[in-house]
């Protein structure tokens, strides 16, 4: 497996808890495309949380602890074998959920650390990489079933410009 | 069951047993010595199947089987065989009681629910080629 394309070596980072406001999906993200486009059910989730974010643009910008960084969580449920269904939840990180727009929904994600990488938008081999060779090599297993990609909008142009850059954060616990 | 004695009664009876309630903790408070009772829970067992069962030195067995003893929390029925007394199981079912009651063991159970490994088919699935936002 090839981890020739990191931008770095993956950091642990210290314990996070990230509270997050967009909203949220379930199913077979591949069920109206068989690729990762903008037409699967992941892009058209983001263009549901774009609109109501403009629409509410004057609450996020006041909590909203960084405007340039959209979200994205991949869940995995025990039934996903199966069903082929994860839930999928993309939005911006908050200060606090005070007020929360009736449309959207707050994820709080558990506390813990997490394997923090960069990649290349096209990099098909350095997540699972991470997974399957360097965890357990450094003595890290999963802490939690879900990865969050994390778009930040100084580095990320786009899925056609090849240079656009993804960050990591899986959970992770010592083993 | 917990105790149902008025605060202010409960509280001097906690007073007055203080030293003894602490000698318990401190006798059950370790990791061996609590899976020595938890072992001898399903009856009388010999020094050789605790030593077996618990992983542990001869030494170190005497040492913790001594500490039990002291606090009346096992006893030795007959020659080379050690089992629970009448406290020693009531601080068990006691301390199990009262933990799987506790928000601790709700935290935990929600925790052991949730700690899981993504599967490989899912992590085939989420790297697999473009990512979708624009």
């Amino acid at each position: 497996m090839n981890n020739g394309d990191f931008m770095k070596e993956p950091q642990i980072t210290q314990k996070i808890s990230f509270q997050l406001l967009g909203c949220m999906y379930y199913g077979n993200p591949f069920h109206s495309a068989e690729e990762w486009t903008i037409e699967n059910e992941v892009g058209k989730l983001w263009q549901r949380f774009m609109t109501l974010a403009g629409k509410y643009a004057s609450i996020l910008s006041s909590i909203s602890t960084n405007n340039n960084i959209g979200y994205e969580i991949h869940i995995e449920p025990e039934e996903y074998k199966t069903t082929k269904k994860y839930y999928v939840f993309v939005g911006v990180e908050v200060t606090n959920i005070k007020e929360v727009p009736l449309e959207m929904f707050v994820k709080i994600l558990p506390e813990t650390r997490y394997a923090n990488f960069t990649t290349k938008v096209n990099d098909k081999d350095s997540g699972a990489y991470i997974f399957k060779e360097w965890m357990p090599q450094k003595g890290y297993g999963q802490a939690y079933p879900y990865v969050i990609e994390a778009y930040d909008s100084r580095r990320f142009k786009g899925i056609n410009d090849s240079e656009s850059e993804i960050d990591w954060f899986i959970p992770v616990r010592k083993v | 069951m917990p105790s149902e004695k008025p605060l202010m009664e409960l509280i001097e009876s906690l007073g007055h047993s203080f030293d003894g309630i602490l000698s318990i903790v401190k006798a059950i408070g370790n990791e061996k010595r609590l899976q020595i009772l938890i072992a001898l829970l399903t009856g009388a067992k010999s020094f050789d199947t605790l030593k077996k069962e618990t992983a542990l030195k001869k030494t170190a067995l005497s040492n913790h089987l001594k500490i039990l003893l002291q606090q009346g929390l096992i006893k030795k029925p007959e020659h080379g065989k050690y089992q629970p007394t009448h406290d020693g199981n009531l601080f068990i079912r006691t301390i199990e009681y009262a933990y799987t009651k506790s928000n601790s063991w709700k935290k935990n159970q929600t925790k052991s629910l949730q700690t899981r490994q993504f599967s490989d088919p899912f992590i085939e699935a989420i790297f697999a080629g473009k990512r979708s936002f624009t």
